[in-house]
């Protein structure tokens, strides 16, 4: 009975109530239903065989605002999903960070089968809307902003892909191959 | 209403720091509501697809002052290429180095010059990712410079390429300048300049009348001056202290962002650049030397002996003398 009163009973309760404040602040768990928060030229949409980009391979790349459910643990920095990529179930890894709790309220939203959903919620706040407003309310910026699109298709052209639809996973083989050619792996 | 949603984010934020929840999409959730973009308001958050659309508006600021290198040639072409592979190859392998800025404080032990931050600011930064990853331009002019927009844009001077002696030393410009856009800094800046208030860029009058696109150009506009005034001492520590980590992580010489500072202030003398010129914010370059060699020191950032070999030494600057000289 002494022993029982003596057990460190407080300190029990402190550190099951940490491991639960852990537990939550992990963020994604096991099952999530998450959306991809980046547009399907960023490198960081690409879906990968191996949590590392000079490890993996490419199974697929996402779209923005396409539901993903996550499996399993995160590893590092990425974390294991399954979505529909091209009407097919495909798993693999992506950066935790390019997934979102709530749907990007600025993107239109994708259907199961892929398909952006061109809807009254698509398109809020900052967008390409606004800027085609913003072009025709200043001639100076509507002609440097053809400059940033030049700027733009002539850096997708270059690193993969044509100008308006660059290639994800060519960029990541850009990036693999400066480090590999410079030893600095 | 406005106050209402205001004092939920606020709230929200307050819970979010009490369990340190790293990916919370409650506290966006709310701070939405404050986003009220028919009058332009400062939001507490822009998603990472805004963030890219406020990007384009300041570069198209910076490409109308300095022209953007163009892809006349293949050896322009090479140029463009190589620094966007570098920028990639930087942050692909910068995972381990302290995403936010309030984890980078934690994690740096050597005593600097800083005031202290919001936790807001700082918190901002939770899930900062870019709708189009990292796009990096060069500048055709000789002035040495460098800008870094939301949205992941980068634009580097060629003279701040030229400056450099080495692959290395132009690597600790583009970590650097990276390391504003992980730290989220010109939102930052932003939202402390202008929260709650309504928007007045000022630069030269581009846009006249109201609307959304004319507060958005007022929006971006404002950035940008912010942009060209240069970040503030404790935000450019930040981004020499994630920049040399970053280097290290990258298997560059991690002293490289030592060198390249060294050459910034010797630029600055031989040109009798005053601070008030145009590093408007920035510390002094030779406390920013000192803090870098005492970060090396104290955290023990050693170059990789096998990236550093004579020969793999040779193959970069080999590759960036043909690319630039």
């Amino acid at each position: 009975m002494e022993r029982l009163k003596r057990f460190p009973w407080r300190r029990l309760l402190a550190l099951v109530l940490a491991a639960a404040v852990l537990v939550l602040a992990a963020g994604i768990s096991r099952g999530d239903k998450m959306y991809v928060g980046v547009d399907k030229s960023s490198p960081d949409s690409v879906v990968l065989s191996e949590p590392d980009l000079f490890m993996g391979e490419p199974v697929g790349k996402l779209m923005a605002n396409q539901e993903v459910e996550t499996v399993g643990k995160p590893n590092g920095e990425y974390i294991k999903i399954r979505a529909t990529i091209d009407g097919k179930k495909v798993e693999g890894w992506v950066k935790q960070l390019v997934l979102r709790k709530q749907p990007l309220e600025s993107q239109p939203r994708v259907t199961e089968s892929g398909g952006a959903q061109h809807s009254a919620q698509a398109g809020k706040g900052l967008n390409a809307e606004i800027e085609k407003d913003m072009r025709q309310g200043s001639g100076q910026m509507d002609k440097a902003l053809k400059r940033v699109d030049d700027f733009e298709a002539t850096r997708n052209r270059l690193m993969g892909g044509d100008a308006k639809e660059p290639d994800p996973a060519k960029q990541q083989q850009h990036y693999k191959s400066f480090g590999k050619e410079g030893q600095l792996r | 209403m406005k106050n209402f949603a205001k004092n939920n984010g606020l709230i929200a934020l307050t819970l979010c720091m009490a369990v340190g929840l790293v990916g919370c999409s409650l506290l966006q959730t709310l701070t939405e509501g404050v986003n009220a973009l028919e009058e332009m308001k400062v939001a507490d958050s822009y998603d990472p697809s805004e963030q890219y659309y406020i990007g384009r508006g300041v570069s198209a600021v910076i490409v109308d002052k300095f022209a953007p290198v163009e892809a006349k040639d293949k050896q322009r072409e090479r140029q463009i290429t190589y620094v966007n592979e570098m920028a990639g190859y930087i942050e692909a392998t910068s995972k381990g180095v302290p995403r936010s800025a309030r984890r980078l404080n934690e994690h740096i032990s050597v005593e600097k010059d800083r005031n202290t931050r919001s936790s807001t600011a700082q918190e901002n930064v939770y899930n900062l990712s870019l709708f189009k990853g990292f796009q990096v331009g060069l500048l055709e002019t000789d002035e040495v410079t460098a800008f870094a927009t939301p949205g992941g844009f980068l634009w580097i001077s060629r003279g701040a390429v030229n400056m450099c002696s080495n692959e290395d030393e132009l690597a600790a410009i583009v970590a650097h300048e990276l390391a504003h856009i992980v730290l989220d800094h010109g939102m930052e800046n932003y939202r402390k300049a202008h929260k709650g208030k309504i928007v007045t860029g000022t630069l030269g009058g581009w846009f006249k009348g109201s609307g959304l696109g004319a507060n958005f150009g007022r929006m971006v506009t404002s950035i940008a001056e912010e942009a060209f005034k240069g970040y503030n001492p404790e935000q450019e520590y930040e981004a020499d202290a994630w920049g040399t980590y970053a280097l290290a992580a990258a298997g560059y010489a991690p002293e490289a962002m030592v060198g390249m500072l060294t050459r910034v202030e010797a630029y600055e003398k031989a040109h009798e650049v005053k601070e008030e010129d145009y590093l408007h914010h920035h510390p002094p370059i030779s406390k920013r030397i000192k803090y870098v060699n005492d970060l090396i020191a104290k955290e023990k950032l050693k170059p990789n002996p096998k990236t550093m070999s004579g020969e793999a030494v040779q193959a970069r600057n080999k590759r960036f003398t043909e690319t630039f000289k």
